[in-house]
């Protein structure tokens, strides 16, 4: 018999604390690491590191963290005030079977989910070769050359189309001609993104009001937003002959009957690519697509993969065209998208991969005959049916009937959208069978079925045989081999396997904040009553949703001190546009809509002046001193200079360089005085939660990256979510409903609330690590960079660190002297990085030919010291190439990173060892992870591009 | 009246030797206008404009000679001053053989002369993929040659895939 105490029951149901299965350094790693640093506390480090005028000293107010089952419960009570009925809205949203094999392997599957932009080709061949099909599946549907993988969504996709139309034409005119049926969302955004650039939309009917006017494109879509399909070849024509390029807004799935956009003279294609078996989500995050002509391949927004050779000469596929990227334009960009939506182009690719062109074929024809079949019997009962061409949307017609009709629908369990007061359309999808037809034709003939088999029988296609698609498609193996789910199981196995994704290994990349993706997080992604739901049903079909989304909001507010958040932003350059056109908005109601220039350090994220110069403002450069903090004296001579202009500051907190800069409060506000206003960029927020607050220490707004800070994986190149959150002067000027309104800014992106259907991910993180943990993270994330960075200082300097030798969240290490010393470059160290097992940190920024390198709180320590013993070794390595005893070429870092064909092969052709290639520390034997291909070549990429596969008859000799 | 030498040096580098040739060049009572000096992959390579009485000229040549282990070639610019219009191009894009050779080959053919020109490879951010950088500063003789020579940069640029910018 003990007579100590047991603990409470109370205590005992909470004894298994979130917090602590998301942080990694456990009790005793983090006294260890403390002692490194000569610190005695974890406070004591906190308040070395952090400004004494910028540290919150309340709690947050987010009360206490929620156990995994408690929280998933209360999900589940909220997922379950959402009302499940079916959606024959269309508006390019479909419901669609997700194949489960493809649910389970890629989209539940971290292998997938946890990956980072496959910047580093060779750890990346897996997810590379998904997008690659991507891009296959979007060239061959649409007949244009070149595709890229996937833009944020369609309305956003057609905002890009307009500015490349603009780069890519010879006419000098303003205006972009719009065609009256493409969905109202695509129509709002172009709005929003045209104003700031000076274009001119101008909406009406191509076919009718084309001739004799000046334009430098026009959007079309296919098929229209009632459905029509109507024939634009000679359009085109007439376009072309303006100097006019011509953008196609296309179904994807239509293009499996109907004349691709490529065959009848578009120049550019875009559109959503959700109904190939991604959830609906409540309005993402889906794939958007857009392919071209290759004449206009430097003009393509977004990344695209491409086909190159490795060191011996094997296919391997890579990133191509870089230099298009933003951040290396800068403020000359001419679109900011980065991250876009690469987890699920792969589940969209992937989709017709399993179905392969003749399953496609088969889901298009039990689409366009459901709608076709339903169409005729609603006709043979005496309602009018307007629409004569069509693939899978009609409208009916009836003076004043619209609202009885919709009604009548939604009492049988069913949403339509109405048109106007006499119209209603109905667009069919893959999961509805003729038992819907019976219902909503009972519901909206108000009679029994006829027998639809029958009716199937005798009637032909609704699709003008002129414009029946004659082409092949999708003629290359990768899409005729894997229809079985063994095979196709198999295959996504062998992808992931490719890769290192946070699965295997940390992935220590500087300002990306690779934490944990909680398996709970993620669950509630798959439940129906999230992912079923379409962006524009009923508001109180969405109250489970609206009930997170505002609770989510509220969270976020209190984490970073505003008065309101938008969660439209789906990505955190969309964030970032968003809010500069908050700030232009504001000074505009204040009759100081002069105001357009925007202040800029030299060291920010090349996103900033890309989203101001896309927002109409001029980009000043601020210089920052040798500390990599904002040059005081240069902000005044700026100040002093545009003062008048001033429209915002842009900086970045902690900064890109890792440092909390204690001048953060006075460059605030020296700009406030001027009049301006402040952007902080959210990106290092991990370095804040609970310890300061950019509302609080002279922000007005921010955009927060929900996929770094807040738990959403980064699905190897997005989904990324981009909320803004602003002080309350600035709420009146958050992003509007893209269905329009009366509001004073645009929609930024298709859907109301961007990528609702992973806000269930973050409102997990906060509402399981609770006001404490989330504030041990942030402590823990700032211990792990320092204890990193302690270790690794006797071996490589370490930039921006404080006097007393502390970093903030990230550490920068130079690799500069050394390659002075021995010509081994930052590149190297990180394919040396994949023999180690490691994804390498990031590269050559902020600063070119450094390591910036960002733990995060959920590794542990013995994770850490597994990566710090292999930049020491390779420290070692580089010395014993500077000091001569490695060849300056042939040695292991040159070479890396080496294949396990290479170090198997009976020759072997360099002058160190296999053991010292393949397996240089011991911790490697039982857990090596082989990089599939050597070192990809990027120059043959880029002078041979290929960005899909070619069909069968080129693989036949 | 003052003539304009234009100099190249190039050898070993070690330090002092700017020191020695400044001091030389003011010892002949010559004027520097302007350098570029660099040490590429270990060697000193030195530009330099200098202007001095045309009757002082060859006792500075012949003084920078006597400079230990440096190879030196003099040119005589006389007095020209050159006319047309000045453009700045930018160039970047991944570094691979000939993209100096192919634009300016364009630029020659485009009746462009070079005034200035700076090169880097530098290390993208993010994909460490090596970049070349280039800067040029270019003399038009004839200014309404630019649409002409604009038109070229732009099919070389897609070609090379390189970003080029003409201001």
């Amino acid at each position: 018999m003990t007579t100590q105490q047991p603990p409470s029951l109370d205590a005992l149901q909470h004894s298994d604390r979130f917090a602590d299965r998301h942080l990694g350094p456990r009790a005793q790693e983090q006294r260890e690491m403390l002692a490194a640093l000569g610190m005695d506390s974890l406070e004591q480090l906190i308040d070395a590191v952090i400004p004494a005028n910028i540290r919150r000293d309340d709690a947050m107010g987010i009360g206490p963290g929620l156990g995994e089952q408690e929280a998933l419960a209360r999900l589940k009570e909220i997922a379950g005030r959402n009302r499940l009925l079916k959606s024959c809205i269309g508006l390019g949203f479909h419901a669609t079977h997700t194949p489960p094999v493809i649910l389970r392997n890629v989209l539940e599957n971290p292998a997938w989910y946890t990956a980072y932009t496959p910047y580093q080709a060779e750890i990346s061949q897996g997810r590379m070769e998904a997008l690659f099909n991507f891009q296959t599946l979007v060239s061959d549907l649409t007949g244009l050359e070149l595709a890229n993988a996937s833009l944020l969504d369609e309305a956003t996709a057609c905002a890009e189309a307009m500015t490349l139309c603009q780069r890519m034409s010879k006419s000098k005119s303003k205006v972009f001609f719009v065609d009256r049926d493409c969905f109202p969302q695509n129509i709002e955004v172009l709005r929003t993104r045209a104003e700031p650039l000076g274009i001119e939309i101008v909406v009406g009917d191509p076919l009718s009001e084309l001739e004799g006017r000046d334009c430098f494109g026009l959007l079309l879509q296919y098929p229209g937003v009632n459905g029509d399909i109507r024939d634009y070849r000679a359009l085109c024509g007439m376009a072309h002959e303006k100097q006019a390029l011509v953008a196609v807004a296309a179904d994807l799935l239509a293009l499996t009957r109907l004349l691709p956009p490529g065959e009848f003279g578009a120049d550019v294609a875009v559109g959503n690519s959700q109904r190939f078996g991604v959830p609906l989500g409540y309005g993402g995050p889906h794939a958007a697509y857009m392919a071209t002509r290759d004449a206009f391949k430097r003009s393509m927004p977004g990344r695209l993969i491409g086909l190159s050779i490795d060191r011996h000469g094997n296919p391997a596929y890579r990133l191509a065209l870089q230099t298009r990227e933003q951040h290396i334009r800068r403020e000359k960009a001419t679109s900011n998208i980065c991250t876009a939506q690469a987890l699920l182009a792969v589940m969209a690719a992937c989709y017709a991969v399993y179905h392969g062109p003749e399953g496609l074929k088969k889901i298009a024809a039990r689409v366009h005959r459901g709608a076709r079949v339903l169409a005729a019997a609603l006709a043979d009962a005496g309602l009018t049916v307007e629409t004569e061409a069509f693939f899978d949307t009609f409208v009916i017609r009836g003076a004043g009937r619209a609202d009885d009709w919709m009604e009548a629908a939604l009492h049988a369990g069913y949403n339509l959208r109405r048109v106007d007061d006499d119209r209603v359309a109905i667009a069919w999808d893959e999961t509805l069978t003729p038992e819907d037809m019976a219902a909503l034709y009972e519901a909206l003939a108000g009679r029994d079925a006829p027998d639809f088999e029958a009716l199937n029988a005798r009637l032909e296609d609704a699709i003008p045989a002129a414009l029946e698609r004659q082409s092949d498609f999708l003629t290359a193996p990768v899409f005729n081999r894997y229809h079985s789910e063994t095979e196709m199981m198999r295959y996504l196995r062998h992808l992931a396997d490719k890769d290192l994704a946070l699965d295997r290994a940390m992935i220590p990349l500087g300002s990306c904040t690779m934490k944990l993706n909680a398996a709970a997080e993620l669950m509630p992604v798959s439940w129906p009553e999230f992912g079923q739901l379409h962006p524009f049903v009923p508001a109180d079909q969405a109250e489970g949703y609206h009930a997170l989304i505002e609770e989510l909001e509220e969270l976020l507010c209190k984490t970073t001190g505003y008065d309101a958040v938008s969660m439209q932003p789906n990505s955190g350059a969309q964030g970032e546009y968003a809010g500069l056109l908050a700030i232009r908005a504001w000074h505009e109601s204040r009759g100081e809509g002069h105001r357009h220039v925007c202040l800029i350090p030299a060291s920010a994220h090349g996103t900033n002046p890309a989203s101001a110069q896309m927002a109409g403002m001029k980009v000043v450069v601020v210089g920052t001193d040798e500390r990599g903090n904002i040059d005081l004296d240069d902000l005044d001579r700026k100040l002093e200079q545009h003062g008048a202009d001033l429209a915002a500051i842009m900086i970045t907190y902690p900064s890109t360089h890792g440092v909390f800069e204690e001048s953060v409060v006075e460059v605030c506000e020296r700009v406030h005085r001027q009049g301006g206003q402040v952007y902080i960029d959210g990106a290092n927020m991990n370095a804040m939660v609970g310890l300061c607050a950019p509302g609080r220490f002279g922000g007005d707004v921010s955009h927060l990256n929900l996929h770094k800070t807040f738990a959403i994986p980064h699905g190897g190149g997005g989904p990324g979510v981009g909320p803004i959150g602003v002080k309350a002067h600035l709420a009146p000027f958050l992003p509007g409903n893209p269905l329009g309104g009366d509001q004073a800014v645009g929609a930024v992106a298709a859907a109301p609330w961007g990528s609702a259907g992973i806000l269930p991910i973050s409102w997990a993180y906060i509402r399981m690590m609770g006001d404490a943990g989330l504030t041990e993270a942030s402590k823990l994330a700032i211990l792990n960079a320092n204890y990193l960075a302690r270790r690794l200082s006797a071996h490589y300097p370490i930039l921006y660190s404080s006097e007393q030798g502390l970093v903030a969240h990230e550490c920068i290490i130079d690799l500069r002297p050394l390659k002075d010393s021995s010509g081994i470059t930052v590149d190297d160290v990180a394919k040396r990085l994949i023999d180690y097992g490691f994804h390498a940190p990031t590269m050559s920024f902020p600063v070119p030919g450094t390591l910036m390198i960002e733990p995060t709180e959920s590794e542990s320590k013995q994770e850490i010291d597994r990566l710090c013993d292999a930049l020491i070794a390779i420290r070692g390595e580089i010395d014993r190439v500077a000091g001569g005893e490695l060849d300056a070429e042939d040695n292991p870092l040159r070479q890396a990173p080496h294949t396990a064909a290479e170090v198997s092969a009976d020759a072997w052709h360099h002058g160190y060892g296999r053991q010292l290639a393949a397996w240089p520390v011991a911790s490697l034997q039982g857990a090596k992870y082989w990089s599939p291909v050597a070192r990809v070549d990027n120059v043959h990429g880029d002078r041979h591009l290929v960005c899909s596969c070619p069909p069968l008859t080129e693989y036949e000799d | 009246m003052n003539r304009q030498l234009v100099i190249t040096l190039i050898g070993p580098d070690r330090p002092g030797i700017v020191e020695s040739l400044a001091e030389r060049v003011l010892a002949h009572g010559g004027d520097w206008v302007e350098s570029r000096m660099a040490n590429l992959g270990g060697q000193f390579a030195g530009m330099l404009q200098v202007s001095l009485p045309a009757d002082r000229a060859p006792a500075l040549i012949e003084a920078l000679q006597g400079l230990d282990g440096l190879q030196l070639s003099v040119a005589d610019a006389g007095e020209a001053e050159a006319g047309g219009s000045r453009y700045r191009l930018s160039l970047l894009g991944q570094d691979r053989p000939g993209i100096v050779h192919r634009v300016t080959a364009a630029l020659a053919a485009g009746g462009a002369s070079v005034e200035d020109m700076e090169t880097e490879v530098i290390e993208a951010s993010m994909s460490g993929e090596k970049l070349f950088k280039a800067g040029i500063e270019l003399r038009l003789a004839d200014a309404g040659s630019i649409e002409a020579l604009r038109a070229q940069l732009e099919t070389i640029a897609d070609e090379l895939i390189v970003d080029i910018e003409l201001d």
